[in-house]
């Protein structure tokens, strides 16, 4: 009994719109990097001498994704030496319309990736080295087990003996229920795999797709996780970014090993402002956080606190620079306008221009005590940018 | 500073003019043309013309009437320092010379230096516009002439620096906006004004109406992708069902399809037995119809042969009856035979009966009719007598001439008128009568001789001598056509009697005597011959002659008919009674004849009837032994089909045998049908076709509505519905931002906006209040105690002046009072900023009024003196100019008097 290695992926999502990103080049360049994953999936299955690529659902970001998009993945995925078999999950499912059925996909699949198999029927898809038995999702949502039909010994006595039995699956086990669930997507509480019951028949593998990090779930079920990650971790302990080498023989514990294929740096940062001063500690936090990958980097930036009028604006300069810089800059912000002790007796103690000074007065008073401070805080910006402007210019 | 005097020299219609002011009040009185303006003027432009002005303005200046350069020469002071200035303008080469008494002088350039140092004022220059410029000096304090009414709030506005100073001072500690002020406000009322329209809303092309714009668009957008992704996925769900439907429907088509056929197959067979059943039924109907049949021939042959046998019986009764009837009608026939040579007979002696009686009849006539003839004959001879008579007249009438009375009439009329003509033809000539003639006396053609008397008838000469006379005769008629009258006259008498061959008129009247006499008898006689009617007796006579010569022609034709025998009577009475004999024998003779005929009718009639009751029964014998014949050949026929008797028996047993089998037959395949229960296999039949009929139609439906959801799903690829919902959504998140973000900045702009508009408003109050006060207390000398001014002050600029009045509801704007009215209040509030002003020139300012109330009644300008008092009491000079000095009087200010036109004076100063 010998071993062989292929590669499980899944959630490649491609096709992903990434609509939040405002900036449309930044956009693109991010939805180019789940393409350009393809390749380096290529390369990890040349150097490991695998037999197959495994995808485990979620190819496609949707099922209705564009031409260029398929033109895109197609041309990718025909550059990988080897076959690659792929099941349909819950964001490309098989169903009524699926991209799986339209000509346009068929057509470039046959033009330009031969070696892809789309596997839509849940039947024993026997391979020179290994039996694939696939649980395709043939619709957006299965209630229930979408790899129930392996019930039953007659399923697998009909297989071939001494091959490796590979489940290729796709959808959420239970013990991951709402842990992964993004901001807008994805009801974890369908296509409900159990991985107890799998785990106890006669198969080598499980290759899981749906859950975005590497994850293994028992002895021989994993989740492969993207290979490029797609959004904001919200957890240290996520592991996306990677592809499975796995080395299985019938009747043998596989052995996985994680390949690291991930580009784009998705992080999250925190920072709270007590002060000015604290403005400079900022930038040298964020200088360090970001190192030398400013464009592979997307950074979701929560800050708080609050700034002197001048400092605030040198935030917004900074900022500004940074969503420039930065693969994509995603900014939570609540910082208030906190004028400082100077900048009031700037605009508040002026007796040579009464107006000016009586109208700041006002505004500090209702940015500290006004339900509606933020206004009051811009006005007193506007006023503080004004003056100083009328007076530079007179 | 204040105007002490002014003189001016060849300034337009003045020469050589001084006056004099009062410090405090001056007025300066003088009729129209007076130069009340231009003394004004002239000062005005001493104060702020350059001396080497050129051009129009220097031409407006110089007099007319008198020669050398304008010049005028002022004496003021300003504090404690009195000035001397003269301004000689001579175009470029005027001079103008400043000096201050008991100090220094100034000449040229720097003198109108030091001068507009002194007034406070900007050098009005010179060139084009100076007319304007010129105009806006000291406009707060110069009213000229027609200008009274006019919106003070511009002369305000035009000092605003120099009266907002004095305002400061006099309004307290308040400070005054500053430059960097009014740009911020501005900055922030542009911004403001970018943003929002004048009710509040944002503004058209502003950064918060695009913001909301898009925001609309992006909610837009969102929804469209969120409906295009519903349609998207009830799409998918509809292609399921429709799969699944499809399923479901074939899957029931199929069994209904089963089903139908085992019902088709039963159906099939049901129609076979229906089949078999008639023609069985057929059979069966074949069998009993030649059973039917045999039955009936047997019957009717019986019935036939019955019938023959009762028409044997019958027929030896009618033979007997037929030679009965034979021998009668011999017998009969022989009767008659004798009865009718017995009617002959008796024909034959009425006949000879008749020609007797006619006979007798045509005798009588002839005797009748000679009779007649006689008659007839007699009246005929009379006739004749009368008319020979009547010709006997005709002819001794014809021998007489034939004169008639008119003719006679006539003859005697002329005759009269001859007589007439004469006497007058004797009466009318004169007589001429010769007496005694020595000579012959010749009248016409012949001659006289004395004694001789001559009727003169015509005109003739007389001629004895040589004595020649002509006679006229005369009177009436011509003597000449009387003449010719009476010969015409004798002519006509002549030619009728010569005619006639008589002699005389009196003859004629005899011959017409006589005519008369023999007419007379002719008529008479005529008479007589008419009432014996010639015609017609001779007619008549003529016709008796004929019937008599007929009648006897019939005697003897009926003689010869009869034969000789009968006696001819001797007369009429005879004949008659032969004929009275002859009709009785005739009548006899026809009763014998008739009663013969009678009885030979009655046996002709029997003898009829006889042969017809024979030939009744001889018929009624032959009809029976027709039918005996017919139904003899009847059963023969039906003999020959149906066969005799034996074999007709058998035959009918064999087919009613026949009939009971095909009837048990049939009863079976009915049986089997009703096993079948057809009715109900053809309501299986008809609900299965409509199952699978609306299986179909459930698959076509459920076929469509896949294709439709297929169309739907097959997506062109160009774009990813799930992508751009994602994106719309974001992009109405991030339109969301930006739209509050937008808000935010326009609410804190409007916040800023209005903060300072209130801080204007705040400010403007501590300005606007102690000149509206100032003013009040110029206004209420004339308006009373009640009476207030607000002064609008906008932050930067004066920009009205409104009159509150007890008597009026809220403010009235400058622009709503009346002329006179306006007039006061521009002059109060001229009085308050002159009074506000005059701070900066040593408490003092000169404020002119020419002909400045010309719309104000009396009374107000009476009730005025105590406002322009109130300005003097208050520092100013006062300076009014009028052409009703009378009205000022209350003033009680320096009058001065100025001439209409004078040659080179002073004015007259007077105190008043």
């Amino acid at each position: 009994m010998s071993r062989i290695t292929f590669i499980h992926t899944a959630d490649w999502q491609l096709g992903k719109p990434f609509a939040q990103v405002r900036d449309p080049d930044k956009r693109a360049a991010i939805r180019k990097a789940r393409i350009a994953a393809i390749d380096r999936i290529g390369e990890v299955a040349a150097q490991r001498g695998a037999a197959f690529v495994l995808v485990a659902g979620d190819l496609f970001d949707s099922t209705t994704v564009d031409k260029p998009t398929v033109s895109a993945a197609c041309a990718a995925i025909g550059r990988i030496p080897v076959p690659v078999l792929v099941i349909p999950g819950n964001h490309d499912h098989g169903g009524p319309g699926s991209i799986w059925q339209q000509p346009f996909f068929r057509r470039e699949r046959e033009q330009l990736a031969p070696n892809l198999t789309v596997l839509l029927d849940p039947t024993p898809v026997v391979l020179e080295q290994a039996v694939i038995l696939p649980c395709p999702l043939l619709h957006r949502t299965v209630a229930g087990d979408p790899a129930a039909w392996l019930q039953g010994s007659e399923v697998f006595e009909a297989l071939p003996a001494g091959l490796p039995r590979i489940v290729l699956a796709h959808g959420s086990t239970q013990r991951f229920v709402g842990a992964w669930a993004d901001d807008e997507e994805e009801d974890a509480s369908t296509n409900l795999i159990d991985p107890d019951r799998i785990e106890a028949m006669p198969i080598d593998y499980v290759a899981l797709g749906d859950w975005h990090g590497t994850l293994p779930v028992g002895t021989r079920t994993w989740y492969a996780g993207t290979p490029e990650p797609d959004r904001f971790p919200k957890g240290t302990d996520q592991d996306p970014g990677n592809v499975l080498a796995v080395r299985v023989g019938h009747g043998m514990p596989p052995e996985v090993e994680r390949i690291r294929t991930a580009r784009l740096a998705w992080r999250r940062m925190a920072f709270q402002f007590t002060d000015d001063a604290s403005l400079d500690r900022f930038k040298d936090e964020i200088d360090r956080f970001i190192g030398e990958r400013a464009v592979e980097t997307l950074l979701r930036l929560e800050l708080s606190g609050s700034l002197g009028i001048e400092a605030h604006t040198v935030l917004e300069q900074m900022l500004e620079s940074l969503e420039a810089r930065l693969a994509w800059l995603r900014i939570v912000q609540d910082v208030q306008v906190a004028p400082t002790d100077t900048e009031i007796a700037q605009l508040k103690e002026r007796p040579g221009d009464p107006l000016i000074a009586g109208v700041a007065a006002s505004l500090v008073d209702r940015a500290t005590q006004d339900e509606d401070p933020q206004t009051a805080q811009l006005a007193l910006r506007l006023l503080h940018v004004a003056s100083q402007q009328a007076e530079g210019g007179a | 500073m204040r105007l002490q005097s002014a003189r001016v020299r060849s300034y337009r219609l003045h020469q050589d003019l001084t006056v004099e002011f009062d410090p405090h009040r001056t007025l300066i009185a003088g009729d129209n043309e007076s130069g009340k303006s231009t003394l004004v003027e002239a000062i005005h432009r001493a104060l702020f013309l350059k001396a080497t002005v050129t051009g129009a303005i220097l031409a407006g200046m110089r007099s007319r009437i008198y020669t050398g350069h304008p010049e005028v020469e002022l004496r003021f002071t300003v504090g404690d320092d009195a000035y001397h200035l003269r301004k000689h303008f001579s175009g470029q080469n005027g001079t103008a010379t400043l000096s201050r008494i008991a100090g220094e002088t100034w000449q040229g350039e720097e003198a109108e230096e030091r001068l507009a140092d002194l007034l406070g004022v900007e050098p009005a220059g010179g060139g084009r516009g100076i007319d304007k410029r010129l105009q806006a000096q000291w406009a707060h304090l110069w009213v000229w002439q027609g200008q009274g009414g006019e919106d003070p709030a511009q002369y305000a506005a035009a000092q605003q620096h120099q009266l907002l100073q004095q305002l400061q001072r006099v309004g307290g500690a308040v400070a005054m906006q500053s430059a960097l002020d009014g740009r911020v406000a501005e900055h922030f009322a542009r911004l403001y004004d970018g943003i929002f329209t004048r009710s509040g809303k944002p503004k058209a092309g502003s950064a918060l109406a695009s913001a909301e714009a898009e925001h609309e668009s992006a909610q837009e957008r969102f929804q469209q992708a969120k409906s295009r992704m519903a349609r998207l996925e009830e799409a998918m769900g509809t292609f399921e069902n429709a799969r699944e439907t499809i399923r479901q429907a074939n899957a029931s088509l199929a069994e209904a399809r089963q089903q139908l056929q085992a019902t088709t197959e039963r159906l099939e067979g049901l129609g076979r037995l229906r089949e078999q059943e008639r023609t069985q039924r057929l059979e069966m109907e074949a069998i009993q119809g030649r059973l039917g049949a045999a039955e009936e021939a047997d019957r009717k042959i019986s019935e036939l042969q019955e019938r023959a046998q009762r028409l044997q019986h019958a027929l030896s009764p009618l033979q007997s009856e037929r030679a009965r009837k034979d021998q009668s009608l011999a017998d009969l026939r022989e009767r008659v035979e004798r009865a009718r040579k017995g009617h002959e007979e008796a024909k034959e002696r009425a006949l000879k009966a008749r020609r007797m009686r006619d006979l007798a009849v045509v005798r009588e006539r002839v005797m009748d009719a000679g009779q007649q003839h006689q008659a007839l004959e007699r009246q005929v001879a009379e006739i004749e007598r009368h008319e020979r008579k009547i010709q006997q007249f005709r002819d001794r009438l014809a021998r007489l001439p034939a004169i008639g009375r008119e003719a006679l009439d006539r003859l005697e009329r002329l005759d009269r008128d001859r007589g007439k003509a004469k006497a007058s033809l004797e009466a009318a000539a004169p007589e001429i009568e010769l007496l005694e003639a020595s000579l012959p006396v010749r009248i016409g053609d012949r001659t006289l001789a004395p004694g001789e008397r001559l009727s003169v008838t015509e005109t003739e000469e007389l001629e004895a001598g040589d004595l020649r006379l002509r006679i006229h005769p005369g009177g009436g008629e011509s003597l000449g056509s009387l003449r010719t009258r009476i010969s015409t006259i004798d002519g006509e008498i002549r030619e009728a009697l010569t005619g006639w061959g008589l002699a005389s008129l009196d003859e004629a009247t005899e011959v017409v005597v006589k005519r008369q006499e023999i007419q007379r008898e002719i008529d008479r006689l005529q008479a007589a011959l008419d009432a014996l009617n010639p015609e017609s007796t001779r007619e008549q006579f003529k016709e008796a002659q004929v019937h008599l010569a007929a009648t006897q022609a019939e005697v003897d034709r009926l003689q010869q008919a009869v034969g000789e025998g009968k006696v001819v009577p001797e007369g009429l009475e005879a004949a008659r009674q032969q004929v009275r004999h002859a009709q009785q024998q005739v009548d006899s003779a026809e009763t014998e004849e008739q009663k013969a005929a009678s009885g030979l009718e009655t046996l002709a009639k029997q003898v009829e009837q006889f042969a017809q009751e024979r030939d009744e029964i001889e018929q009624s014998i032959r009809d029976r032994k027709h039918e005996q014949n017919e139904i003899e050949t009847t059963i023969r026929i039906l003999v020959q089909k149906a066969g005799d008797e034996l074999q007709r028996r058998i035959e009918r047993q064999r087919l009613l045998e026949a009939k009971q089998a095909a009837e048990q037959q049939l009863e079976q395949v009915r049986a089997a049908i009703a096993e079948l229960q057809p009715d109900l296999l053809d309501a299986d039949k008809e609900r299965l076709e409509r199952v699978i009929q609306n299986g179909r139609e459930t698959i076509s439906h459920a076929e469509q509505q896949r294709a439709a959801a297929q169309a739907l799903l097959q997506t062109d690829g160009t774009e990813d519905p799930r992508a751009e919902l994602a994106q719309a959504r974001a992009g109405f998140a991030a339109a969301e931002e930006r739209l509050q973000a937008a808000k935010r900045h326009a609410s804190a702009i409007a916040l800023v906006h209005e903060l300072f508009e209130a801080q204007q408003r705040e400010l403007a109050e501590h300005f606007s209040r102690p000149l509206a006060e100032k003013i009040t207390t110029y206004l209420q000398p004339v308006f009373g105690p009640q009476a207030r001014a607000v002064a609008m002050f906008d932050g930067n600029d004066f920009t009205g002046v409104e009159l509150v009045r007890p008597d009026m509801p809220g403010a009235l704007s400058f622009d709503t009072l009346s002329g006179g009215t306006r007039e006061q209040v521009a002059a109060a509030v001229r009085l308050a900023i002159a009074e506000l002003l005059a701070a900066d020139h040593d408490g003092t300012l000169p404020i002119v009024f020419d002909d400045a109330f010309a719309n104000s009644d009396p009374r107000r300008i009476s009730l005025l003196q105590r406002t322009l008092d109130l300005g003097a009491r208050r520092g100013l000079q006062i300076i009014v100019l009028t052409c009703h000095s009378a009205h000022y009087t209350a003033l009680g200010a320096r009058q001065v008097c100025l001439a209409p036109s004078r040659t080179d004076t002073a004015a007259t100063h007077r105190r008043q």
